[in-house]
């Protein structure tokens, strides 16, 4: 019963079986190989390297910016008490003598307000060149981020292709392996997972198909007289043409 | 442009093995090289002669070449569609992945064992000598 209920035995079905798993693995190094991953890599290279350039940069202006950082922050101080002198200066029961000293108030803190405009001024002008390479890295990574952002956007558009290209071989797999003899499905998977290179191979005259070796007369007979007719050489299955 | 044809030789499998490689210039010879490798298998012996013929081009500065080999499983695993199973092939996989990865524009082509009789005669003439 269990005979009749078999698939036919057709040798030929490795190849095929093998042809489809070729495919698979030839679109899985596609996706690891194709010229967007080379780029992608070089270009996160690119931008690795770029932002440790950019951090030396940055730390050689740690004390730029701490100071600049300061001196906006006294300016910010300047500016809220020159507001809340302005709005008591507008106060209509203001006396003589109060609106004196603020407006006394006013020129020392706009004098103040001067000197620490151009004391940052002096602080931009000392540090011109650094800043000048810093914000020039800053620019290059700018640039690379959105590189870096298309390309990605571009790989996973080839790779949502290839996934359905490997989608479609491996129902087009499991279709094959459910119509393929059992004795079959067991040798090609012992074959596959003992290392053999090549499967199954149609033969070249004397030739062994999957190695390239030169068969002689009573090898070929012997390769002829076995079940799954495979190479003494290589395992792999001879098929006739 | 550079045309090299390569073969690799092995009596009984794995036995006494040579290569053999003709490196053409406008579909003139001019330079050949065989020579005995020891024991190896056959696909061994492939993979040596390609190997070879890489060190040839870049020692020779050869920037565009197409080399021909007959063995269909040296050439589709070179051109990724085959894995690379074999213990014994997967370093001289990689070795001639990096050599192709330092020359600019190499070709690799499968051709029936008819059209590679040049480095077949060579191989054998390797093996046939004392």
């Amino acid at each position: 019963m269990k005979a009749i209920m078999d698939k036919p035995f057709l040798l030929s079905d490795l190849v095929d079986l093998q042809e489809i798993d070729n495919l698979i693995y030839s679109i899985n190094q596609q996706k690891k190989d194709s010229n967007t991953v080379v780029n992608l890599k070089n270009l996160e290279t690119e931008y690795k390297s770029l932002l440790v350039d950019k951090n030396l940069k940055k730390d050689i202006l740690t004390d730029f910016f701490e100071t600049k950082k300061d001196l906006n922050k006294k300016l910010q101080e300047i500016e809220i008490k020159n507001d809340n002198i302005t709005s008591n200066i507008t106060k209509r029961n203001i006396l003589p003598s109060e609106l004196e000293n603020y407006q006394k108030q006013l020129t020392i803190n706009e004098k103040n307000y001067e000197e620490l405009l151009s004391k940052i001024d002096q602080l931009q002008y000392e540090n011109k060149e650094k800043l000048t390479d810093y914000e020039l890295v800053s620019e290059k990574l700018n640039i690379l981020k959105d590189d870096l952002v298309a390309n990605s956007k571009l790989l996973q558009e080839e790779w949502n292709k290839l996934d359905k290209k490997i989608s479609d071989l491996e129902n087009q797999k499991n279709i094959f392996l459910n119509n393929l003899n059992a004795d079959l499905k067991i040798l090609y998977k012992n074959l596959k997972s003992n290392g053999v290179d090549v499967v199954a191979a149609y033969n070249l005259g004397d030739q062994c198909g999957c190695c390239g070796v030169d068969l002689t007369s009573s090898e070929l007979e012997q390769v002829q007289e076995s079940k799954f007719k495979q190479c003494p050489y290589c395992s792999g299955v001879i098929v006739n043409v | 442009m550079y045309k090299i044809y390569c073969d690799g030789a092995s009596r009984s499998n794995p036995g006494n093995a040579s290569i053999g490689i003709s490196i053409q210039k406008n579909n003139i010879e001019i330079d050949n090289i065989s020579k005995k490798i020891g024991i190896a298998s056959n696909n061994v012996a492939e993979y040596q002669s390609l190997i070879e013929a890489l060190n040839y081009c870049f020692q020779n500065k050869i920037d565009v070449v197409e080399i021909f080999l007959d063995s269909k499983l040296v050439v589709e695993q070179m051109n990724k569609n085959y894995r690379v199973k074999s213990e014994n092939l997967i370093n001289l996989y990689n070795d001639a992945q990096k050599l192709v990865s330092k020359i600019p524009n190499v070709k690799l082509t499968h051709i029936k064992r008819e059209f590679n009789k040049r480095a077949d005669q060579l191989a054998n003439e390797a093996l046939d000598k004392k």
